[in-house]
């Protein structure tokens, strides 16, 4: 068997603001994976989704869609969405040199001020996750809906630049490292005074208990409490690694939401794509935090001078969407 | 290797082959402080010829490195490269616990090569189905 080992990730931007600047892009980057037998995936707005299928006429049955506010709910899971699609076609085909192209609009509408920080810097941090698949990705920003500031970050985020069939250098791109530093989010909120808290020594045993228990006090049942208790299980066994002592561990509910939350005093983090490296049977450092991210709706990663917080957050009893449809893994 | 015998058994975790034809039944909870039990008797496993079956029924909890081992008992080198695995067997895993499952899909473990997912019913006809609590282990056991 003569399989590919050669990967190479491709990530650019199309900032277009017509359908038809939308369909000179997406129509010969779609066919061409299709005449090279690629696996294509297009996610993006429904109505560009229709542009699409109406565009590729007869071989629009060739092509994968999925809806952008769908596949992927949070950044972290967006990545990961990526990776496994991927991933799939690799393990079926000729192994992790297999190519497969994706169009990937996000979703900009509606956002607070801290996901789109965060889709941003999930944009840049593109660069590093994928890195070691073969992706062709391009990502269309329509300027008809999406902020100026958005945009340019765009142009930040992304090493290339597409303008319908072509592509060049983006002269504005960051490199990933620097720019995680700059779109890196202040100081996390300070737990709430009389949040339960429970002296992590090492104890992963007594760390599941204590999370199994404050899962249930605030309102968590079923597999959702299994679930934080696993996301909270391993990124205890990564503090446990990172330095020695102790990590406060808090939990309290917040709005929506349940929020747990790690201080270790020493140590610090230093690599600021922590987690959002997908986990291979390859085991890498940061792994189980990738896990936990894909488990929760926000994972907080901050390190200072009193050393580093790691801040998990899920949807708590007041969420109604959980209580409705419950949870999909993945996300 | 003698069948019945229990493999591990620090407390937390047991392993134990049962029934006939045989399968290795793991119950307890997987972390760090069992890991090095875990892999010891996985390492036992990976030197058998033929398919595996692994009964997960009664584990209570299982984290991302412990999952890995289980998985990588398929060969898979972590490239995948050589499709079905080292040995080319296959390794099927029984009675995953819903949280492990999702787990598994979250990973995308769930497809590799080589590892087959079985959700036999819990009945009593499967000859590991009584190994998954502490008494079928015990009796399964040297005791």
């Amino acid at each position: 068997m003569n399989r590919r080992s050669e990967t190479t990730f491709e990530h650019q931007a199309c900032i277009y603001g017509s359908d038809g600047q939308f369909r000179e892009m997406a129509l010969p980057f779609l066919e061409a994976g299709l005449s090279n037998g690629e696996p294509v995936l297009a996610v993006t707005t429904p109505a560009n989704l229709e542009l699409i299928s109406s565009a590729l006429g007869a071989r629009s049955g060739e092509v994968d869609y999925a809806e952008s506010a769908f596949f992927g709910r949070r950044p972290q899971q967006r990545v990961a969405a990526f990776h496994r699609y991927w991933r799939r076609h690799a393990d079926e085909s000729e192994g992790d040199g297999t190519r497969v192209r994706v169009l990937a609009e996000p979703v900009w509408a509606g956002r607070s001020a801290r996901e789109v920080a965060a889709w941003t810097r999930m944009e840049s941090a593109l660069n590093v996750a994928l890195a070691g698949t073969s992706v062709f990705m391009i990502c269309p920003y329509d300027t008809r809906a999406t902020a100026p500031e958005i945009v340019a970050a765009a142009r930040r985020t992304h090493p290339v630049l597409a303008d319908g069939p072509h592509a060049s250098p983006s002269p504005d791109y960051a490199d990933p490292a620097g720019f995680a530093g700059e779109w890196e989010a202040g100081p996390l909120p300070e737990p709430p005074v009389g949040a339960q808290v429970f002296e992590f020594d090492g104890d992963l045993r007594g760390l599941r208990r204590f999370i199994t228990s404050r899962a249930a006090a605030h309102g968590l049942a079923g597999e959702r409490v299994g679930l934080l208790v696993q996301a909270a299980g391993e990124v205890g066994t990564f503090l446990k690694n990172q330095a020695p002592g102790s990590a406060a561990v808090r939990t309290w509910e917040h709005a929506d939401a349940v929020v747990c939350d790690f201080r270790q005093p020493g140590g610090s983090l230093s690599d600021p794509f922590l987690g959002l490296r997908p986990a291979e049977l390859d085991p890498r450092p940061g792994d189980g935090l990738w896990l936990s991210g894909q488990i929760c709706d926000w994972i907080d990663i901050r390190s200072d001078a009193d050393g580093p917080t790691i801040r998990l957050q899920v949807p708590g009893r007041r969420n109604a969407e959980a209580a409705e449809q419950g949870i999909r893994y993945p996300a | 290797m003698m069948r019945g015998d229990a493999v591990y058994d620090d407390g937390m975790l047991r392993i134990a082959w049962v029934g006939s034809p045989a399968v290795l039944a793991i119950a307890g909870e997987i972390d760090e402080a069992t890991y090095p039990g875990l892999l010891g008797a996985l390492k036992e496993v990976a030197d058998e010829p033929g398919d595996v079956h692994v009964c997960l029924a009664g584990v209570d909890y299982c984290d991302l490195a412990g999952l890995r081992a289980i998985v990588m008992l398929t060969g898979s080198d972590g490239q995948r490269h050589d499709g079905d695995g080292r040995h080319g067997r296959r390794v099927v895993l029984h009675e995953v616990p819903s949280q492990l499952q999702t787990v598994l899909r979250i990973v995308g473990w769930d497809t590799v090569p080589g590892l087959a997912l079985l959700d036999g019913p819990k009945a009593s006809s499967q000859p590991w189905a009584d190994a998954t609590t502490e008494a079928g282990l015990r009796a399964g056991g040297r005791g």
